[in-house]
């Protein structure tokens, strides 16, 4: 054999070949980028999730329509259980920045559900008579309502614990 | 305790997790801290140390 | 390299790491005490009703969740300084440093997806909302690590995979200051609650078992750093190891006059 073939001994890495072992990291990868793209998409393309104040939702009323969409604030103490079209509903009063708004929530509400915790609900204005309003303690009472069946809590960020401690709530009015 | 299955689940999965990928990296370093000679098992090498040597 | 960080040859632990892993495992404990026995749940008082309101014994999911995102973001930003090391100076270190911070970082980065839904269903009322901003970023953030991890298994060429890699971790580190700001720059598309801390909204033995969290975790993320390193460190040794002991056999084969050998025929 010749002398330069025997020198060139030296092992080199292979010639990068595709493989099986590769077709699995490739695909996933692929997928990845997938799942980004269509999580982008999936965020920024919806308009109703943004979340509007009390204030805010009762000031864009005749823009919003009947159109779905969400809406944030904190409930007053009074919460009224009651049936609605054969369905379990909760209704009461959500405030934000002194501005109130009557809610008939339709299904079962968040477990935390608590007076004084602020809520972010979906749904849509609707015309009509509240269900139970009598039992509420500050209604709005203006003729509309939010109808909603989406609850979740937005929890704050304190967390003194103290025993007895009073929580620090938005007031809204002497109820609130 | 409220929600304490709630609880038990977010611990229980953490640590679970941690506890099986800590065995895995200690099982995969197993094979190759058996093969690489003791003076090849500079891990802790500063950086550059070597540099020029591998890609 | 100092002999407490010498292995015993049979695998990657050392004196060193075997004190922090017992270190590690006695904090885990304490912070089980302290998380599950020695804090109060979160209950405050209505100040005009009177009820009781807050998060109850769910609180106790937070002396995790955040030390496991604090560490998630620490384990990325590390990634991403070793990834441009290694653009810049093209050593091994920096590449296994690079690719065990990303795999470590990972396996956190989905614990705190996981933890913070099983803490959001009983105290937001869902498992995950789509749309949370700070939620959307995280799951971003998880992808795109998890991409660098396929592609860099998808890579054959250890030199491409470790720039590839690089690149990609350079980039995805920049979903991280949209998932730390997220609640301040998008407040009304987001759950999630601004910075207790920042706010000082936290005091007493509750802030004492979210720092002992945060320490614990420090300690769970060194140890699993240290021994995730070390096996890629020891695993590209090894290949080479191999490569070079090849080379010396088939030498000592042309030596001997067995070419056969030396070209890997009748072997």
């Amino acid at each position: 054999m010749p002398e330069t073939v025997v020198d060139d001994l030296t092992p080199s890495p292979s010639r990068p070949q595709p493989s099986r072992r590769r077709a699995l990291p490739t695909l996933v990868t692929l997928l990845v980028a997938a799942a980004i793209v269509g999580v982008l998409v999936k965020t920024l393309g919806d308009a109703t999730l943004v979340f509007h104040e009390v204030d805010a939702a009762v000031e864009l009323r005749s823009e919003l329509g009947d159109g779905r969409f969400r809406v944030v604030g904190t409930p007053l103490p009074g919460l009224v259980e009651t049936m609605v079209d054969g369905e379990s509903a909760v209704v009461f009063t959500l405030c934000s920045s002194g501005t109130f708004a009557d809610v008939v929530h339709v299904g079962d509400p968040a477990e935390l559900l608590q007076p004084g915790v602020p809520v972010v609900l979906q749904g849509a204005w609707t015309v009509g008579s509240v269900p139970g309003i009598a039992g509420l303690v500050a209604p709005a009472d203006d003729g509309w309502h939010l109808r909603t069946d989406h609850m979740v809590v937005k929890h704050d960020n304190d967390y003194r614990v103290e025993e007895g401690r009073q929580a620090d709530i938005e007031s809204c009015s002497a109820t609130g | 305790m409220t929600h304490l299955g709630y609880l038990i689940a977010g611990w229980g999965i953490a640590l679970g997790t941690f506890a099986v990928y800590a065995l895995s990296v200690v099982r995969r370093g197993r094979d190759p801290a058996r093969r690489v000679p003791a003076e090849r098992s500079r891990w802790l090498t500063a950086p550059g140390a070597d540099a020029g040597n591998r890609g | 390299m100092t002999e407490t960080m010498a292995t015993n040859g049979t695998t990657t632990g050392s004196r060193g790491s075997r004190v922090l892993g017992a270190a590690t495992l006695l904090g885990l404990a304490t912070l089980l005490l302290f998380a599950f026995g020695l804090t109060e749940a979160d209950i405050r008082l209505h100040p005009t009703t009177g009820e009781e309101i807050g998060q109850f014994d769910a609180v106790r999911l937070l002396y995790l969740h955040v030390p496991l995102a604090v560490f998630t973001y620490v384990a990325f930003v590390l990634c991403a300084f070793a990834s441009a090391g290694y653009l810049i100076r093209r050593t091994p270190w920096f590449d296994t440093m690079a690719h065990a911070a990303a795999e470590v970082g990972t396996v956190f980065c989905g614990l705190v997806l996981v933890t913070g839904s099983i803490w959001g269903r009983p105290v937001w009322n869902t498992w995950w909302e789509w749309g949370d901003v700070r939620l959307m970023t995280t799951l971003v953030l998880f992808l795109m690590f998890t991409g660098y991890l396929a592609l860099r298994r998808a890579t054959v060429d250890p030199r491409a995979a470790a720039r590839r890699g690089a690149v990609v971790a350079l980039v995805a580190v920049l979903d991280l200051p949209l998932v730390n700001r997220s609640v301040e720059w998008w407040e009304n598309r987001t759950l999630h609650q601004k910075s207790t801390l920042g706010e000082l909204k936290i005091q007493d033995l509750t802030l004492f078992t979210l720092m002992l969290g945060f320490l614990v975790f420090g300690l769970v993320l060194a140890w699993l750093l240290l021994h995730r390193f070390r096996v890629g460190w020891l695993e590209r040794e090894d290949a080479e190891h191999g490569i070079a002991a090849d080379i010396a056999e088939r030498r000592a084969a042309i030596d001997e006059g067995d070419v056969d050998a030396a070209v890997g025929e009748g072997t």
